[in-house]
């Protein structure tokens, strides 16, 4: 195999106490009854560290909704996995941070949605800054890597300082920046979060100048947003060549937005070994290596770089899993792009107060 | 910034290193993970909290008598700085 997994992104449910506006969630979730057993997904990580994987992200919804939770985090540490949670907080209290932590827990992502608690809340559906507040203290306490991570868009962006001082404030060893990628719940509100291209330069040179000023004391993450890149992103790595994600109900998905693609089946974990869901499955095939690329890709130099960039965005916006993704200049769907940017770019950037929530909220699965 | 020849480098919270049979040993970070062989290895070994920079510097110049003086000093201050930067070690 041309292609060793390197790590695997566990959603290992999809409830949430928060609503986030941009979750990259899928519309259509899983439910709790649909949901892998802890023995399924012990197996996963088993397998996934015979296989050589050197990462495991457990993600959701919220991870921490798992009750099975430190045994999963057990079981992955046992399986030789560094063990990253990717967690909003909620449901963490003293005694269970310390029994994750015993579990052999390595890092903790810890989601902040504003520096400022109202705009917190609303960007979340839901009353939670200040418990993210007096969570993030008690990490700082205990001997576990820390990172808090800040999506960041048209509405927060213009306090990208005062979320960099609040971040100095609770000291993690990292800070992830990272603009809204549009998947999920984040399209639906994609006219409300996409930031002006003032905005987006502003927020370069702030995340330039706090690096520099805290460079060895807090290193800092920055994603841009693609739509006003000039090359797409090498989306996952590229296509089944280091990552896997699988869903709260076990399907093996080579991108967390890969179920928009109508053509794709996903097997599932519970009815394959790992090893062949990676090596073998077709929709890990599908766009691995260069041949399914269509020009410009296929000649072009950096399609080592970005591997043609994403397949879901494609769909989303070419309306074709194997186009160029449209975010790229050379890409012949870029005008679709454009026609977006010069949309959001065209409003002023802080609009009239609106007389009802302009938010599409993330909903939970039903039961 | 640099280390001084007296601090202690340590690694940080949730940085560790995984050594198994038959693989390369690996430096595990928060989202990534750094392959270590020879001489990179000894140090991450040796930063324990307990020894200074200038112990490892020591222990690296017996380790490699052919290697220039200085120059192993050099290289071990601008390795350690890198992961510093990074985050992966404290320095004490």
């Amino acid at each position: 195999m041309d292609y060793p997994l390197l790590a695997v992104i566990a959603e290992v449910t999809h409830l949430c106490p928060l609503h986030c506006v941009y979750c990259s969630n899928p519309l259509e979730m899983k439910s709790r009854r649909e949901e892998l057993s802890t023995a399924d997904w012990l197996s996963v990580f088993k397998q996934a560290g015979k296989m050589g994987a050197l990462q495991l992200d457990i993600t959701g919804g919220e991870p921490l909704a798992r009750s099975d939770l430190v045994e999963l985090v057990a079981g992955a540490r046992k399986a030789k996995l560094y063990v990253n949670l990717i967690t909003s907080g909620l449901g963490l209290n003293e005694a269970r941070l310390n029994a994750l932590l015993e579990a052999g827990l390595d890092h903790i992502q810890l989601s902040f949605q504003d520096a400022l608690e109202a705009p917190a809340n609303e960007f979340a559906g839901t009353r939670a800054h200040a418990a993210k507040l007096a969570l993030a203290a008690q990490i700082r306490r205990r001997r576990v890597a820390f990172t808090m991570n800040v999506v960041v868009h048209r509405a927060n962006l213009d306090r990208l300082n005062e979320i960099v001082a609040l971040a100095e404030e609770l000291a993690p060893q990292r800070l992830e920046v990272a603009h809204v990628q549009y998947y999920g719940w984040a399209l639906p509100n994609r006219e409300a979060l996409l930031p002006t291209r003032g905005q987006l330069d502003r927020s370069v040179e702030i995340v330039d100048v706090a690096r520099q000023r805290l460079k060895g004391k807090m290193r800092i993450e920055f994603v841009t947003p693609d739509y006003y890149g000039k090359f797409p992103k090498a989306c996952m790595g590229g296509w089944g060549r280091k990552l896997m994600l699988i869903t709260p109900a076990g399907e093996a998905l080579p991108c967390h937005a890969a179920g928009v693609i109508p053509e794709l089946h996903f097997d599932n974990v519970t009815q394959h070994p790992l090893r062949w869901l990676w090596e073998e499955s077709p929709a890990f095939q599908k766009f691995r290596g260069e041949d399914w690329m269509p020009e410009p890709c296929r000649s072009c130099d950096r399609r080592t770089l970005d591997f043609g960039g994403c397949r879901c965005q494609a769909l989303l916006l070419a309306g074709d899993a194997a186009a160029t993704d449209p975010t790229c200049s050379l890409a012949p769907a870029r005008p679709v792009v454009d026609a977006i940017l010069a949309r959001v770019n065209g409003v002023p950037e802080i609009p009239p107060a609106a007389a009802h929530s302009p938010w599409v909220y993330r909903v939970n699965p039903a039961n | 910034m640099p280390p001084e020849l007296e601090q202690r480098p340590r690694l940080a919270p949730g940085c560790r290193l995984s050594e198994m049979p038959g693989q390369t040993a690996t430096l595990m970070m928060p989202e990534s993970a750094l392959q270590l062989k020879g001489p990179g290895l000894k140090i991450i070994q040796l930063c324990d909290g307990k020894r200074t920079v200038a112990d490892i510097v020591r222990i690296l110049q017996k380790a490699f008598p052919q290697a220039q003086v200085e120059r192993v000093q050099k290289d071990i201050v601008e390795f350690l700085k890198t992961l510093h930067d990074r985050r992966a070690v404290d320095f004490e």
